[in-house]
């Protein structure tokens, strides 16, 4: 059982009949906006592709690169239209312009909110702090002619960097006492991002761009990454944005939050995006709080609650895995990040923490899930870019060889492949976001984000599902597999127990091709994996299945011209079982879809600077970093879904039976539930137990309050006695761990009215809390207006 | 400068007070006129090298009548949002001015209403520019909001609103379809897309039925109208053109799309088009209103000029300002106030 489970349990629950071709999942939230419902809703949900993290010229970095495109003009891009990009010539005018291929569905812009107030000053005549001497070497360096990057950065950005990475960060002087000269421009500055964001999203039925009101958390206690996005829900957002300066600690900013959306707004609701773990030192998931003491299982959970999702891969690099690492995957060294921080010298050696990978963390989380009874870490993947050009969704490769990611300082070929830190060769074309959701609104996507119905990309646009359930093993072949997918189980992000017994629950995936479009590539599929993490008592462990496709299909790529060689697949479709399933113990499992080669973006600039590395002579200090013997010069896109999770603290094989009598009043019940490895908080006799057995109609529900239980064997037995069933009808309950952990609830009812329930072949659903733990089991039951059973599992 | 004004909420009564002040009609004792609105030569000088420095070049012409414009419309509104008290009832100047006074070590934490009383007293509100770009903000909100809760919407103007810009609400073509896919594209795809078709015949009217045939989609097999944009973001770039010749109502096919065949039931089609104003009516209000405020913040500060002599210290004063008939201010005249000091 799960702490808090039911809602996500209840996503991927269908409400109709085995096998109806309409079965959806039911939709799990609600309007909290003013708006026109979507013409275009489906309730089977539909992919949309988005950019949750890009910066403007409200960020005090991209303002330095010379970036002066705002929030407004960003929107407009993300819906197609073009930009300017630095550097500005004397007339003012942009003396480069990108648009993008396709347009985005949904855009969150996410400028640093640490120097709000201080790029606002730096730049207004008249301010407190205008005529500072760092507001007048920002102005000076901006006046100076265009330069291609340098490492160690200009003196006064490493000042205004410095200011963010002390433990306890101080504003300058000129911000005021308290920083109050900062925090007062900061909130004019706010203000229009908010209005930004409410003029650029379509509240008509057409619903063809949603937008979303956001700013970046940029801690860098001593030099780490620990950057948080933060997205709110809708327009009710706190006054202030918080910062670094205010919340040093992810918690604080947590609690920040928490305390400003509850603060004089009732429908403010947030939700922190991590991203790049792999330069946090693996200071990113700490299952502590601000004082360092460990997490509980209600905490636990919170934090996963608040962090439903991590950027599993943007621009500077991606977070999945690194062989050594505690893996040998030969695929996880993709688009690494070459360093061990985002300001160091490139050095590909740098040792790392294993935890600055994604998939360590998650099977570290199952190890908290089993002992501890949460699970801190319960993260989805997205993509992003991280782009400073003001330009969501830029991750074309081949525009991306043209056009770079970050202002004027890529304004040229050679500039674009420095190995200079923190852009330039080793970083990427940046990735995207994938929601499942019923409509493009604020509404609906926050929830896909919330449930972790998401998957990242490499930056180009395979659609991918995945089902974890109790399925045929010929869905593949069956036109309903997205009904039957919701029906009889739960999409990636969700969570399930052992719906097959001892059998492994069957994962069914399905991804076709980026159709490409306006000159956007549509390179084929070439193979699909299903990566699974586990704990057992022995440690933590992983295992990638192939499971569609060919790996070694002899796809390429003719890099002197860019032109890929071979074929792949349209479209890719598997169910597997784990053929090292077992019941008892935690894991998860995620999707990585992979495309056949092509060239990686620097490739495009390396041909055009005339790079051949097997010719020496072609070599110069222009084009030298083209042969750096660590980046590749072709790249696989690819795509990960959001792992779904196998709980063997949910119920597993549930065993019931009613009985049908001859009057009303006569029917009687009985079930038992198996668990696996049964929550370790579990403890009815403190928390009382909440059963309800549900089809289409509530069939039993019955509340035991804790008083009534008798604790037979502490921590191991517990019983509820009642002759007269005058609890929900229940004459008879007990719950049984025993010393492995596996758990049994089994209870009986007098005869009482269950003629809810419907006398056919059909789902009912059980669930059980106990406090805050709580499960809830789908099952197929079958028979007749006599007698109702459930299916062997 | 203290002007004697009471608090007033909405920025129609600084008019109102304004007006009131000026002299009535036959009196022989005008009160005085407020004192003038006066741009810095300094602060002007600053703010042309800023320009300068920023784009390169010494601001032309117009630009710097645009520059010196900005200037005197924040100042108009400053003051205006000073005479009519806006600067008492707006609690970031309180917070701030609570800050300012722990930074003074004056802060009594436990009666904040009394500190924010003393600060005034001592003059901290004045001449503090985060306080003054709070004012001069919150004072165009509240034009704004004032223009539009003056009169409620004519809509006779609306729909002359909405007809000039319907272009900002035009809807794309939009499809609802079923469809059954036939995974590959090549031939073979084809053909048992073919031999499908063959199966249903072309004349089955049912769209929603249970279909038996075909493989899944993974975007599933019916779409509530689908835009263009979204058809092609689903089936690559050809297949709404494609979509768009189908006849409505029937199985048609094979079609092909990027990721291979389907046969199509075109429920029905809506081609692009301008919606009435009932249909997109929230929208077009919001954009409306959002005109009739800044038509409503323009008109204060048309009438703001009227009310104030603005002095621009360059050796020349605004010229709309200068055409307002007015005595001068005499040498009893409050002390003036300056812009951002």
């Amino acid at each position: 059982m799960s702490r808090r489970s039911t809602t996500t349990l209840a996503l991927g629950l269908g409400l109709l009949a085995a096998g109806a071709a309409t079965a959806a999942p039911v939709q799990d939230w609600t309007r909290t906006e003013t708006r026109d419902d979507c013409v275009a809703y489906n309730a089977l949900r539909s992919p949309f592709f988005g950019e949750t993290h890009i910066h403007t010229s409200h960020s005090l970095d991209a303002t330095f690169v010379r970036v002066r495109s705002t929030p407004r003009d960003a929107y407009e891009f993300a819906k197609g239209a073009p930009i300017g990009l630095p550097p500005y010539d004397e007339m003012d005018q942009p003396t480069r312009t990108a648009q993008l291929r396709r347009p985005l569905d949904f855009t969150a812009i996410t400028d640093h909110s640490e120097n709000f107030g201080e790029n606002v000053i730096c730049f207004t005549p008249g301010l407190t702090g205008y005529d500072s001497s760092q507001c007048e070497a920002l102005r000076a360096q901006l006046a100076s002619p265009v330069a291609g990057p340098t490492f160690p950065p200009p003196a006064i950005f490493i000042e205004f960097i410095t200011a963010q990475q002390a433990a306890d960060p101080v504003r300058f002087d000129w911000c005021g006492p308290g920083g109050a000269n900062c925090l007062a421009e900061g909130s004019l500055l706010w203000n229009d991002i908010v209005s930004a964001a409410e003029e650029h999203y379509d509240r008509t039925d057409q619903c063809e761009f949603t937008t979303f009101v956001g700013y970046e958390w940029t801690a860098n206690t001593d030099g780490w990454n620990l950057h948080r996005n933060v997205i709110f829900r809708n327009d009710d957002v706190p006054a202030m944005p918080t910062s670094y300066f205010e919340a040093p600690k992810v918690q604080q900013l947590w609690d920040s939050l928490v305390q400003d959306c509850s603060t004089d707004l009732d429908r403010c609701e947030f939700l922190t995006i991590p991203h790049n773990p792999n330069a946090s030192g693996g200071l990113m998931f700490l299952s502590e709080d601000a004082d360092g003491n460990p997490l509980d299982a209600a905490q636990a959970e919170q934090r996963s609650s608040f962090e439903p999702l991590v950027e599993m891969f943007q621009n500077k690099g991606g977070s999945e895995c690194r062989t050594g690492l505690g893996t040998n995957d030969e695929a996880c060294n993709f688009e690494q990040l070459q360093r061990n921080k985002l300001f160091t010298p490139i050095n590909p050696t740098a040792p790392l923490n294993e935890f600055t990978q994604v998939r360590n963390v998650l099977k570290d989380a199952l190890v908290k899930q089993k002992f501890v009874g949460g699970n801190p870490f319960r993260v989805g993947f997205i993509g992003a870019t991280d782009g400073h050009n003001a330009t969501p969704g830029f991750t074309n490769e081949e525009d991306v060889s043209a056009k770079g990611t970050n202002g004027a300082i890529e304004a040229l070929p050679e500039w674009r492949i420095t190995d200079l830190p923190p852009q330039g060769i080793t970083t990427n074309a940046g990735g995207l976001a994938v929601l499942w959701a019923e409509e493009n609104s604020r509404d609906a996507l926050f929830a896909a984000m919330k449930r972790r119905e998401a998957y990242a990309t490499s930056g180009t646009r395979p659609i991918v599902r995945f089902f974890a359930g109790d399925y045929p093993a010929d869905l593949c072949d069956n036109p309903n597999f997205v009904e039957i997918g919701y029906d009889k189980g739960v999409p990636m992000g969700g969570e399930l127990g052992a719906v097959r017994g001892k059998n492994s629950p069957r994962f069914a995936v399905m991804a076709t091709k980026d159709p490409g479009g306006n000159g956007a590539p549509s390179t084929p599929l070439q193979h699909v994996q299903i990566v699974k993490g586990w704990v057992d008592d022995l440690g933590r462990h992983e295992q990638v299945y192939e499971v569609a496709g060919d790996p070694d299909n002899g796809a390429g790529v003719d890099t002197a011209t860019c032109t890929p060689t071979g074929t792949g697949a349209d479209s890719l479709c598997a169910v597997w079982e784990d053929p090292d399933f077992d019941p008892t113990e935690h894991a998860f499992y995620y999707v990585r879809v992979f495309e056949n080669p092509v060239c990686r973006w620097h490739k495009y600039v390396c041909n055009e600077l005339g790079a051949d590395c097997d010719n020496p002579a072609t070599i110069n200090e222009d084009n030298e970093n083209c042969c750096l013997d660590f980046i590749e010069d072709t790249t696989q896109e690819r795509a990960w879904t959001s792992p779904v999770w196998y709980r063997p603290d949910f119920a597993g094989v549930v065993k019931g039976q009613i009985q049908f009598g001859d009057a009303v009043g006569e029917d009687k019940l009985k079930i038992s539930a198996e668990y696996p490895d049964m929550n370790p908080t579990v403890d009815p006799a403190a928390d009382g137990i909440t059963i309800t057995l549900a089809d289409d109609d509530e069939i039993l529900s019955a509340t035991i309050p804790s008083s009534a239980i008798e604790t037979k064997k502490p921590g191991a037995k517990w019983q509820y006695k009642d002759k007269t069933g005058s609890i929900g009808g229940i004459k008879q309950l007990g719950i049984s761990v025993s010393g492995s952990g596996k758990g049994k609830i089994k209870f009986a009812t007098v005869k009482t009215d269950l003629s809810a329930a419907d006398a056919n072949e059909h789902d009912i659903t059980l669930d059980i809390a106990i406090g805050d733990v709580s499960s809830s089991a789908i099952r197929t039951w079958t028979g007749d207006a006599k007698k109702i059973k459930t299916v062997k599992q | 400068m203290k002007h004697p004004l009471p608090v007033f909420l909405a920025a129609g009564a600084v008019l109102a007070v304004l007006r009131a002040s000026a002299p009535a009609p036959g009196s022989d004792d005008p009160p005085p006129p407020p004192a003038p609105v006066v741009i810095e030569a300094e602060h002007l000088e600053r703010i042309l090298a800023t320009h300068e420095r920023t784009v390169g070049r010494p601001a032309t012409e117009a630009e710097r009548a645009s520059l010196v414009d900005a200037e005197v419309r924040d100042a108009l509104l400053l003051r205006a949002a000073r005479d009519s008290g806006l600067d008492r009832i707006d609690p970031r100047i309180s917070w701030r001015l609570m800050e300012k006074m722990r930074f003074l070590g004056k802060a009594d934490e436990d009666d904040p209403a009394a500190t924010v009383r003393l600060a005034r007293a001592l003059g901290l509100d004045q001449h503090d520019v985060v306080i003054e770009r709070m004012l001069v903000e919150k004072m165009g909100t509240v034009a704004r909001y004032r223009a539009r809760a003056e009169h409620a919407i004519d809509e006779v103007q609306l729909q002359a609103f909405f007809d000039e810009h319907s272009d900002r609400w035009l809807q794309p073509r939009t499809t609802t379809l079923s469809h059954a896919f036939f995974a590959g594209t090549d031939q073979a795809g084809r053909r048992r897309a073919s031999d499908a078709l063959a199966r249903i015949g072309a004349d089955d009217q049912g769209s929603q039925g249970h279909l038996t045939f075909g493989d899944p989609f993974v975007a599933g097999r019916h779409l509530e109208a689908a835009s263009d944009q979204t058809l092609a973001k689903l089936f690559g770039e050809s297949f709404p053109a494609s979509v768009s010749e189908l006849p409505e109502r029937s199985w048609q096919g094979p079609v092909a799309s990027a990721l291979g065949w389907h046969l199509v039931f075109v429920e029905s089609r809506r081609e692009a088009r301008t919606p009435a104003l009932e249909e997109v009516r929230r929208q077009v209000v919001a954009a409306f209103e959002a005109e009739r405020g800044e038509a409503g913040l323009a008109r204060l500060i048309e009438d703001l000029r009227k009310v104030y002599e603005v002095r621009i210290e360059s050796g020349h004063s605004d010229a709309r300002s200068s055409a307002v008939t007015r005595s001068a201010p005499s040498v009893a005249a409050p002390p003036q106030e300056t812009a951002r000091g």
